[in-house]
Order: structure tokens, then C-alpha cells, then sequence
């Protein structure tokens, strides 16, 4: 391993945590969600020269699962296995025990998003990315970023409903 | 002047100048109606970010470790005929992460990318996990009692473990890392290496033993005979090269 590639590698593995859990609020389950970060680990390893090193590597690797998720979709489709989400039906405007809104009821509510709503969330509440670098990872204007970024959270106002985070 | 839902929004998310976020506090000061909005937002975007945080404290699939660090790979390549045990992958894998530890990456912050440095600190030796460079300096030659605050590797407790070696325990970057290293024909043999435990305040030192991670701690139980060494004994045993 040359040191280029190890440093790379050791770069990688810091991220982890991060990319699980942005692959968890994309990709609405916990084995989805890791084999979502394994397929962008190991498309990240195959496309190494393209990245830069100085930029961030966590936006670089959040646009590869991005991606990946996209493709995922696709072939979904073609199977013509459409995704359900496992909380397809299930009420999900659960009032939570006493003011506390609990994490299950928010992540739920979070899996009813649709794609495009549910991975800016992921980008920039759960992640914690500026609007700007959200944009570069979906390749879209910042304005799309704000207005999906908007029209997720008044949809999450609604399925959280009766709970505290509404009132 | 009223605020759009898409405005408040972007203040919660420190979108906003400075101008225009000190326009809305003053407005919220002024008009609970807004505050209430405002913190409607801001409830939602913690909500939301709560949500997912426990995610980043669950064990890491080893899977993912694998396709990240490659050290599957390198070991079936290098020592094809040898079958590497459990222990030593993961200690390879730990010192991946403790390269980027040293390197002064910290995963917490999401506005700052990590930087990564590769680490010569631990390598694989014979079944053993061996300190090598500045942690087996630090081992030998650093005094609990006389280290610098700021000392990149921090020695913790000295003890003699119940096979009449030498044991301490040291901690990594402020403290991001911990484990325990005993020493074993003039090289400190590493037992156990653990990310810190995240509720002691980074560059914090409390009492040696306070900030040591829970698997180290169980380490530490496990080897030692009577008492840590206090400092008198600590440097004794230092001018005797770890030796008894």
C-alpha cells in the first residue's frame, strides 16, 4: 500500500460514522443503509485519483452515496421490486409520552420523505452542511437546496403533529 | 416586517449575514409570536439531528471496516499462508484509526474535514501488537509525574501486572484514543487501544484512571497485582528499564 492510498484509506475510516449515519437517514433501514456506505467505500477506493486532496472528502463521499443511492433506485425499479418502506402504512403522527419527542417518531417521519426531500435533510440536518456545500454534493442550485430543504420540514411538521417539536 | 417560514429556516440553520440574523433576534425580542416560530424551527432541526446522532456511537460493522482500511487485503496478500488472527486484524484496524486520531481528526465536528497522518505508533509483530515511534518513546522515557500537559502521548497508571511485568496506560491526542502497553523483552507489547470515552471534555485530564475508556479499564483490573506504582517507584522502575 503505497502511503498516498494509506492515508487515503485511514481518511476513509474516520468518516464511517458520519457516512452510516447519513446512509441512515437515506436509506431508511440499517442494512440498506451499510451496504449504501460499502458500495461508496469501495467506489471511492476505484475513483481515488479523482478526488482532490485540501477539498473534503465527507462532501466527495456524500455525493458517491448519493449516486449509488440513485442507481440503487433505478435497478430497484427495473426489477420492478418497488421500495416499499417497511413503515409504509403504519401511522407514523404518533403522539409521543409527555413533551419528549421521541427518535423513533422523527425518524419514521423522516422515512415518509420522499428521495430528494429525505437526502437534504440527511445533508443538512443530520449532517450539518452549509446549503452551499449541499448544493455541490447533488449538483443543484442553492435555491433548490432551500426550497427542498423547506418544503421537508413543513411536511415533517405536519407527521410529527400533536407532538411537542409542533406546538 | 414579517419573516417567511423559508427566512426563520435559514436563520435556524445559520444561513443567514450577520445583519440580517441580528435584524431577527432584535424582531424576536420584540414579538413572542415570532419567537415561538423561530423556536418551532429550531425544535424540529434538533429534533431531526438528535434522531440520527446515536448512529455514529454504534459499533462499526466490520464489514465497513474492511472495505475502508483495506487491511483484509493486505494481510492475505503479504502472509498468504498464514491465517491472522482475530487480534491482530483488529489491531491493524485500530491503528488505521489511530493514524487519523494522531493525524488530529475529530469526528465530531461536522465543519471540519479530518485531516489524516499514517502512523508508525503500533505495528504487528509475531502475534503481538508492538508500540513503535513516539508511543514506545513515550512509554519508556515519560514520567506520569513529570509530563507536559500538552505531551502528545500521556502516560497514565503504572503498575506490575500479575506476570511481574511492567504495565501503563497511556492516552492519545487529548485523549481521543486510550489503551494499555506492557512491556516484554525491551518492547512494550500493546493489550488493549480504545476510543475515549466521548463524555470526558477533549484536552481534559482528570485523575489517570477517570479517563480511561471502559475496555481499558477492564484490562487494567484484570492484569493488575496491588496497587498502581506512585511516582517514586514509577521512576525507579523507569531507571531499571522496565526491567524486575
Amino acid at each position: 500500500m503505497t502511503p498516498e492510498e494509506q492515508q487515503f484509506r485511514a481518511e476513509l475510516v474516520s468518516l464511517l460514522p458520519r457516512l452510516r449515519r447519513f446512509g441512515r437517514a437515506i436509506a431508511r433501514n440499517r442494512e440498506d443503509a451499510d451496504d449504501l456506505v460499502q458500495v461508496a467505500v469501495e467506489r471511492a477506493l476505484t475513483r481515488r485519483e479523482q478526488w482532490e486532496p485540501g477539498t473534503r472528502m465527507l462532501s466527495w463521499m456524500f455525493k458517491i452515496m448519493n449516486n449509488a443511492w440513485i442507481d440503487e433506485m433505478r435497478a430497484r425499479t427495473r426489477r420492478d421490486q418497488i421500495f416499499a418502506p417497511e413503515e409504509a402504512g403504519e401511522h407514523v403522527g404518533i403522539t409521543p409520552v409527555d413533551a419528549h419527542l421521541d427518535a423513533l417518531a422523527v425518524r419514521k417521519a423522516v422515512a415518509r420523505l420522499n428521495d430528494e426531500q429525505r437526502i437534504a435533510v440527511g445533508l443538512v440536518l443530520v449532517e450539518g452542511l452549509p446549503y452551499k456545500e449541499a448544493a455541490e454534493v447533488l449538483g443543484v442550485p442553492i435555491g433548490t437546496v432551500t426550497s427542498r430543504i423547506a418544503r421537508a420540514r413543513e411536511q415533517l411538521q405536519t407527521l410529527l403533529s400533536g407532538a411537542e417539536v409542533a406546538r | 416586517m414579517t419573516y417567511s417560514d423559508e427566512t426563520l429556516m435559514a436563520y435556524v440553520d445559520r444561513e443567514l449575514d450577520a445583519d440580517a440574523s441580528a435584524a431577527i433576534e432584535a424582531a424576536v425580542a420584540r414579538d413572542p409570536e415570532l419567537a415561538a416560530r423561530v423556536e418551532r424551527q429550531r425544535k424540529l432541526r434538533g429534533a431531526v439531528h438528535a434522531a440520527f446522532e446515536p448512529v455514529l456511537q454504534e459499533p462499526m460493522p466490520k464489514r465497513l471496516l474492511e472495505a475502508a482500511s483495506g487491511t483484509g487485503a493486505v494481510f492475505s496478500a503479504a502472509h498468504a499462508p498464514r491465517r491472522w488472527t482475530w487480534f491482530e486484524w483488529s489491531a491493524m484496524a485500530a491503528s488505521v484509526v489511530l493514524g487519523v486520531l494522531i493525524g488530529g481528526a475529530y469526528i465530531g465536528d461536522s465543519r471540519r474535514a479530518p485531516v489524516a497522518a499514517p502512523s508508525a505508533d503500533l505495528v504487528a509483530e509475531r502475534g503481538h501488537v508492538v508500540a513503535r515511534g513516539r508511543l514506545a518513546i513515550a512509554l519508556s522515557e515519560q514520567l506520569a509525574s513529570t509530563q507536559k500537559a500538552d505531551a502528545p502521548v500521556r502516560i497514565g497508571l503504572t503498575f506490575v501486572s500479575k506476570g511481574g511485568e511492567y504495565c501503563r496506560t497511556f492516552a492519545l491526542e487529548k485523549g481521543a484514543a486510550a489503551g494499555l502497553a506492557c512491556s516484554s523483552g525491551g518492547d512494550w507489547h500493546v493489550q488493549v487501544i480504545a476510543p475515549a470515552d466521548r463524555a470526558g471534555k477533549a484536552g481534559e485530564y482528570r485523575t489517570a484512571a477517570a479517563q480511561l475508556p471502559p475496555a481499558v479499564l477492564r484490562e487494567v483490573d484484570e492484569r493488575i497485582q496491588g496497587n498502581s506504582l506512585d511516582a517514586a517507584a514509577e521512576r525507579a522502575a523507569q531507571q531499571s528499564r522496565w526491567k524486575r
